[in-house]
């Protein structure tokens, strides 16, 4: 009687045992989705407004504090942006001021298309200094085996 | 007794998802923290309304890049060898004093013309460029 007792409690404790073990299913789930999600994502982020920008051999790379940096995009069509919002070109200095606003210690960066005339860049520039910026950043895509 | 040799095979068969979860998390973590975004750059300095007639400014080479693609060092025609040589004139090999020039472009070029006339310098060992 004592024997069945035993197996029986032992039984029900394994039987306890079992069913703690929680189902990491769906975790699984979710972290495979989100795994996924930055596989896809992360390189659009980092690409921002897609422009065909110059390369260069002695581009270097902003790391630190990169996701703070003003990124100015000009596209072969003209079209502006200040990180991944369009303007106006007549609202451009406007908007610039506005979204430079504390970080006036950074230069900005100019993300022009490589066909563009100069002209237009020097425009960007002028209108990058008349915001107070003490320099700009060009974006080149450095040379491959460079 | 049968009936327990039934259930045991049958909890065995569940698939262990817990080296499933560690990998996809693991690599997860991985990926937020080491795809940081990178910019690659070519920098530039802005000369500051009033620091533009100073002294310092005035003294860096000046060099002119044309629409005709000519290249112009304080106002003499060079080519590009001879900027080089025109250069090391200025920041003679062994000083310490900070290599920058102004550069001037003319709004007819291309943009990549620019980059590659700015690179060009960069690759020549100027530090700063200063574009007016």
């Amino acid at each position: 009687m004592a024997k069945k007792q035993l197996f029986n409690s032992l039984t029900i404790q394994a039987g306890a045992r079992k069913s703690a073990m929680a189902d990491i299913t769906p975790l699984v789930n979710v972290a495979l989705c989100l795994l996924i999600v930055f596989l896809v994502v992360m390189p659009m982020i980092q690409e921002g407004i897609p422009v065909d920008i110059p390369e260069a051999d002695s581009a270097e790379e902003i790391v630190e504090r990169a996701t703070e940096y003003l990124v100015l995009s000009i596209k072969e069509d003209g079209s502006l942006f200040i990180d991944l919002n369009e303007v106006h070109p007549g609202e451009l200095r406007q908007a610039l001021a506005d979204a430079y606003e504390g970080k006036e210690d950074l230069p900005i960066v100019i993300k022009g298309a490589r066909n563009l005339p100069y002209s237009e860049i020097l425009a960007l520039i002028e209108i990058c200094q008349n915001v107070g910026a003490s320099g700009v950043e060009l974006f080149a895509r450095r040379r491959e085996g460079s | 007794m049968s009936t327990r040799k039934l259930r045991n095979p049958r909890s065995s068969s569940s698939l262990n998802m817990t080296p499933l979860a560690d990998v996809s998390l693991s690599l997860l973590l991985g990926f937020m923290v080491i795809t940081p975004i990178i910019f690659q750059t070519l920098s530039a300095e802005l000369p500051a309304g009033a620091g533009v007639g100073s002294g310092q400014i005035q003294q860096d080479p000046i060099i002119e890049y044309t629409a005709e693609q000519k290249i112009l060092l304080n106002g003499d025609e060079v080519t590009m060898e001879e900027l080089r040589e025109r250069l090391d004139e200025f920041f003679p090999p062994g000083t310490d004093r900070q290599r920058k020039v102004m550069f001037t472009g003319s709004g007819e070029l291309v943009y990549d013309e620019v980059v590659a006339f700015l690179d060009f310098l960069r690759e020549y060992g100027i530090e700063t460029i200063g574009i007016r």
